[in-house]
């Protein structure tokens, strides 16, 4: 077994939000995420997957301590960083890097590219001034943007474009942990490739680490070596990428996959899937998945599955495989 | 057989303050009625504008300067004012792909729906208040009449696309047309609002126009396909032709590029780069492609039927 670089132990995540009571003064709080345990290897690329609310952008934040915690531990390396202060993560904060959904909104405007690569170094007091400029050079070589580029700004740039001067920002100060929070996306399916295969070969390169969070199934197991699905702040399935796909367990894992359109119009798959009008209901017991779960029994309803090893590497958070 | 809608060579540009911006060079292509119609392309490839300016939704700085739009048998293009806003909604409608901006955050879904049927159907207050109820559970929406005082930030996004819809078949329209209707939703929703838009399809015989850049969407839903790319429509023909015998490369490479469930391999290709299309009157792709010939360099190909039906945009014949 290799060497755990992020461990997630019990991970909570509370929001405030409005009571729905009209007049009181007393705030509910929404279960972001609830519970939830994982781990990545060093090197490796663990995926989160789920609807959107269900949570997976949240474990990303907090990982990365953007969000504070209710509960839990993080380790990273080995070290719990849950109960940092902001003085004592900055050590830490470089060596885990994101790159961010949305490139319009990610990168400063007012910034040339040479300024957005730089910034990272210049926060955590790396090198000198020239020997910055000589790194952000380099870097955007790495990413396959030309030297010229550094001059511009980012909206002279495609979506493509930009995406790439995020991941160069993003491996400027040489992390070991990145974050990729639905990083493609935004992107024409023709791009998504390129920038997917450019994570993995700079995987390759500098053994680097991902939490790579996305709603696109068909991509996601492209890129990772292990897959969490998350509802509504659970985790309900971890299993390696091949079995997720040759062998979902989870009933909703089973139906996020059948629910991918199969792009040939001689397989009718949309006629296959069975339109499911439940919605999504945050419930204090049983299973969260119950109320759209066509398997559901008395037990789901009132107590809710812990995630258990249903076969060797296949964890599974569901009362049918006991 | 007369076509419900035809469009022949619509070009349309933007004016800005940096001169003028062709979105649309040359598109041609026709729905007929009670058929589902895809359009697909990459973001800028013009899929969006082209069917807009059918409708004339377009921003005022954009004008279709060339080109002819007829609509059962009658030429649409110069209508304006009272003329086009009595197709407009009426025989044509639109579902959008952002149901968040396209209602209005300060009015009741109830209130705009009043207010649509009063306008287009000219019922009364009461009538149209019935109405609107029974068209929103003819879209899955449980609890109707609940849910015509909710605010659209109330609703999910599944919920509001279901709204959209209701308001889009409100008039019994000849033909509907979505621009990307689902893109912005969760798959398993996605599957639900598909499903949902192919029953109405099929219970009131209306075309449909989708735009979406999502194949898996289109095999699904449509029966014949138009594919643009850099403001041209490079091929169109039935959804196998597209699918199983696409002629032009870059539909070769649209189609190949898409992830798969249960393959490994995502292929790439080529990043558009706006300045290195072709120039006015060459093929978009020639710059990106790999069958590129001399005569792709000095003039815009003529479309060619490679089989009935099954139009295609290039020099080069016999691409397999």
């Amino acid at each position: 077994m290799s060497e755990k670089l992020i461990e997630v132990k019990d991970l909570q995540v509370h929001f405030k939000v409005k009571s729905d009571k009209p007049f009181s003064f007393r705030s509910n709080w929404l279960k972001a995420v609830d519970h939830v345990n994982f781990s990545i290897e060093k090197g490796k690329t663990f995926g989160l997957v789920g609807e959107s609310g269900s949570g997976k952008s949240t474990v990303g934040k907090a990982i990365l301590r953007y969000h504070p915690l209710k509960g839990g531990e993080i380790y990273f390396e080995g070290e719990e960083i849950g109960k940092k202060k902001e003085k004592e993560l900055l050590p830490i904060r470089k060596k885990m890097q994101s790159v961010f959904q949305d490139p319009y909104s990610s990168l400063d405007p007012s910034q040339t590219v040479m300024d957005i690569i730089c910034e990272p170094m210049e926060i955590h007091n790396l090198y000198t001034k020239a020997e910055r400029k000589e790194r952000a050079k380099e870097m955007v070589q790495i990413v396959g943007l030309e030297q010229k580029d550094l001059l511009k700004y980012p909206h002279e740039f495609s979506g493509g474009q930009r995406q790439r001067i995020s991941i160069a920002r993003a491996l400027s100060i040489q992390p070991s942990f990145v974050l990729c929070d639905e990083p493609i996306s935004a992107l024409d399916v023709s791009l998504q490739a390129q920038i997917v295969y450019m994570l993995e070969e700079l995987q390759e390169k500098y053994g680097l680490t991902y939490l790579f969070i996305s709603h696109q199934l068909q991509v996601v197991q492209k890129i990772c070596d292990e897959i969490g699905v998350m509802y509504l702040g659970n985790l309900l399935e971890i299993s390696s990428s091949e079995k997720l796909y040759a062998n979902p367990m989870h009933p909703y894992t089973k139906m996020l996959i059948s629910s991918i359109l199969v792009p040939d119009p001689g397989v009718k798959s949309l006629d296959g899937i069975v339109p499911d009008y439940g919605e999504q209901k945050r419930t204090e017991t049983g299973c969260k998945f119950a109320g759209r779960c066509p398997h559901a029994t008395k037990r789901c309803l009132e107590e809710e599955p812990k995630l258990r090893e249903v076969e060797p590497g296949h964890q599974v958070a569901c009362h049918l495989y006991e | 057989m007369e076509h419900l809608l035809e469009v022949k060579d619509l070009a349309v540009s933007f004016y800005g303050d940096l001169g003028e911006t062709k979105a649309v060079k040359n598109a041609s292509f026709y729905v007929d009625q009670g058929e589902v119609f895809g359009i697909v392309g990459e973001s800028g490839s013009g899929k969006s504008v082209a069917t807009k300016s059918i409708l004339k939704l377009g921003p005022e700085n954009c004008k279709i300067i060339g080109g002819s739009i007829t609509f059962q048998g009658e030429s649409i293009i110069e209508k304006e004012g009272k003329e086009l806003r009595a197709i407009r909604g009426n025989e044509i409608s639109i579902v959008f792909q952002d149901s968040l901006s396209a209602l209005n955050p300060v009015y009741t879904i109830g209130s705009k729906m009043v207010e649509l049927l009063r306008r287009h159907n000219h019922m009364t207050k009461k009538e149209a208040y019935e109405k609107s109820v029974e068209l929103l559970t003819s879209v899955g929406i449980a609890d109707a009449r609940k849910h015509m005082k909710s605010y659209p930030h109330e609703l999910s996004g599944g919920m509001r696309q279901r709204v959209m819809i209701a308001m889009a078949i409100s008039s019994n329209p000849k033909l509907m047309i979505a621009d990307e209707p689902t893109t912005a939703l969760d798959v398993t929703i996605q599957a639900q609002i598909l499903h949902l838009l192919r029953d109405i399809q099929k219970k009131t015989k209306m075309s449909v126009i989708m735009i979406t850049h999502d194949l898996g969407v289109v095999a699904q839903m449509c029966s014949r396909i138009a594919v643009m790319c850099g403001g041209y429509v490079v091929e169109q023909g039935s959804a196998e032709d597209i699918f199983y015998r696409p002629q032009h490369p870059y539909t070769q490479a649209l189609i190949a590029s898409m992830p798969k469930v249960g393959s490994d391999k995502l292929v790439q290709f080529l990043e558009r780069n706006v300045s290195e299309d072709g120039g006015d009157g060459l093929c978009p792709f020639y710059r990106r492609c790999r069958h590129a010939s001399e005569a792709c360099a000095k003039s815009l190909p003529a479309f060619y039927e490679s089989e009935k039906g099954h139009f295609v945009l290039c020099h080069v014949r016999g691409i397999e």
